[in-house]
């Protein structure tokens, strides 16, 4: 008999369950901020509604429903703004990265792997750019480089990455 | 993946916030046509998210030039100038020049219409007829010699200011510390509330907090619930972010230092960076934390271990007593450490708490997990027990998370290091615990 849910469970599910929940979400909205702003929200909203979940095995599928909501709910507060994609694209979207989410969850396996392959100055890059609240114009500045410049080397790991994280899911037999 | 197609480029500026309208248009159409396409760019935000729980900025990732941390010890540390830049989020930036724009036209002193709710103990040097209880009187400014009064704005923000402290008012959603204490609560509205000190400006974001513009000329901000924004005064910097369960002392160079100990108790105003009174088993609490950590602080609370006690400093679940059981008596009044959660994953964190006397040192560990040898082999389990739950549950809602009291005899004043929390069979942490003292009975 499925027992009733609990905080307990809950944490533990969503600390599983979290970075795919991310990605999933930063892959619909178009900063790392508004991923955050949305995941806060989502957080909340799933643990106000998780009394509601029948049994814990459906909470991936569900929360992946509720994430997107909440990100049509946080694109209903900015219909104007003009750096959204249309509600064709972000379906699509959606629809993809569910689809695709083991292998999505595969990636972030393989992640770690493959920023230990990349060359140190590279990777303290990457690790100086995405730590919290970082500006890339002020880190660009003290590397005496141009904002674009790092962006597009920023760019170019990401690209790396993509490559080398498809790489290990072939040689796995995940890809 | 052709590395010249120009929809990677667009790809690039929308993972990075930069993107105009024709880069949307653009990866819209690929999105929507091109399912190489659009594989690789779910892949490549998935990548972009999942960088983010990678980067740290630690002493095991060099850091580039110009970040340098001074070679000092990481508790305590001023981080120079580190928070600023590290600090600045798109989003945030946005508010914070844009409070910089009005910023020196709102300056000047008006008469606010304020509410008195409470005063203790208070002399007051300003208004020169004083207040009284319920009186709703229109300030432009509080001169508090002694005492504490608690104040309720039109916009609904409540402030307990604890003399000796002077204020301004510049409107129902911005005032001015000019010396001493205040804590704000913006719960019941209020959010943007401002207020300013000699050394950086709390932008409330939906929160509780304290602030103490001190004589030296530094700034203690610490934040009780939710977030604030600290902005710098002095140049048109974006804004830095301040969590729940956070604080540092701004000093006029804009430097941060981590204020590692609060001394609390169970009023709005009763919070203090200075040491606990002398009656407190427990003196300090300090750790082995990273940078990474940001900003967190102990809670130190003396003789507050109790039902609806907080248990962390950054969470909102209090301590209880396990179903059909009273509080331990054991328990009951110790002096208490709220902790936070913080990096738990680090596989050798430590906490160094330092006690005044002979003392009872308790550790309130999750039950699930495995104890760690420094536990095992130097505290004793109980057999109490104690829940945690969250603020605000009623009582028929279900048991949470039960922790054990484990106990140790430290027969001295001194220091007793502490190691990281239970682990679960693949090594990972499976909570953070609490910390309590008592005297060594006799």
């Amino acid at each position: 008999m499925q027992s009733k849910p609990h905080e307990d469970q809950f944490l533990r599910l969503y600390a599983e369950h979290e970075p795919s929940l991310h990605g999933f979400v930063r892959s619909l909205v178009p900063t790392r901020d508004d991923a955050r702003e949305v995941m806060q929200d989502l957080a909340v909203a799933l643990w106000r509604k998780f009394g509601d979940l029948g049994d814990v095995a459906d909470f991936r599928r569900w929360a992946f429903g509720m994430a997107r909501m909440q990100v049509m709910a946080w694109r209903r507060d900015r219909g104007r703004d003009r750096h959204l994609f249309g509600e064709d694209a972000m379906a699509i979207i959606a629809g993809r990265s569910e689809e695709k989410s083991q292998q999505l969850d595969a990636q972030h396996e393989a992640l770690e792997e493959c920023l230990g392959k990349l060359p140190a100055d590279q990777r303290t890059l990457v690790c100086a750019a995405y730590a919290p609240g970082v500006r890339i114009d002020q880190l660009a500045a003290r590397q005496g480089r141009s904002a674009m410049t790092l962006y597009k080397i920023l760019h170019r790991i990401r690209l790396a990455l993509v490559a080398c994280t498809r790489a290990t899911l072939a040689r796995e037999g995940l890809a | 993946m052709n590395p010249n197609d120009p929809r990677l480029d667009a790809l690039q500026r929308y993972a990075d916030g930069l993107a105009t309208r024709e880069d949307v248009a653009v990866l819209e159409r690929a999105i929507i046509d091109d399912t190489d396409f659009r594989d690789l760019a779910v892949e490549y935000l998935h990548l972009d998210s999942a960088m983010e729980e990678f980067a740290t900025v630690d002493d095991a990732v060099p850091l580039p030039e110009g970040f340098e941390t001074n070679g000092k010890r990481r508790i305590e540390r001023p981080i120079r100038g580190l928070r600023w830049a590290l600090a600045a989020a798109a989003s945030v930036a946005v508010m914070g020049l844009t409070l910089w724009h009005w910023w020196p036209v709102k300056n000047e002193v008006v008469q606010v219409e304020v509410e008195v709710l409470q005063l203790a103990n208070a002399t007051i040097a300003a208004p020169q007829g004083g207040m009284h209880i319920h009186d709703r009187v229109r300030l432009s400014s509080l001169d508090l010699r002694s005492g504490e009064a608690r104040l309720r704005l039109p916009s609904k923000v409540e402030l307990a200011v604890s003399g000796p402290a002077e204020l301004r008012f510049t409107d129902p959603m911005h005032a001015r510390v000019v010396h001493g204490k205040v804590t704000v609560d913006c719960a019941a509205g209020g959010q943007g509330f401002v207020l300013d000190t000699p050394v950086t400006r709390v932008v409330d974001v939906s929160t509780q907090f304290g602030v103490d513009a001190r004589a030296d000329g530094t700034t203690d901000v610490m934040v009780i619930k939710g977030r604030v924004k600290l902005v710098n005064p002095r140049q048109t910097q974006p804004a830095a972010p301040l969590e729940q369960g956070e604080a540092v002392r701004v000093n006029a160079t804009q430097a941060f230092a981590r204020i590692v100990n609060i001394t609390g108790g169970l009023q709005p105003g009763e919070w203090s960076t200075q040491p606990p009174p002398g009656d407190c088993h427990i003196v300090s609490v300090s750790d082995n934390f990273g940078a990474t950590e940001g900003f967190h602080f102990y809670r130190i609370v003396p003789h507050g271990l109790r039902p609806g006690a907080a248990v962390y400093t950054n969470r909102t679940y209090v301590w209880r007593a396990a179903d059909g059981q009273d509080f331990p008596a054991s328990l009951a009044d110790a002096d208490v450490v709220q902790t936070f959660f913080g990096e738990l994953k680090r596989p050798a964190y430590a906490i160094e708490v330092e006690v005044a006397r002979p003392v009872e040192l308790f550790v309130l560990m999750p039950r699930r997990g495995i104890p760690q040898s420094w536990l095992t082999e130097n505290f004793t389990p109980t057999g109490e027990e104690l829940m945690l739950e969250e603020n605000g549950t009623s009582a028929h809602a279900p048991s949470h998370v039960p922790f054990e009291v484990w106990k140790r005899a430290i027969p001295q004043a001194g220091t007793v290091t502490l190691g990281p929390g239970n682990r679960d069979a693949k090594g990972g942490p499976v909570g953070m615990y609490g910390i309590a003292a008592k005297a060594l009975p006799l």
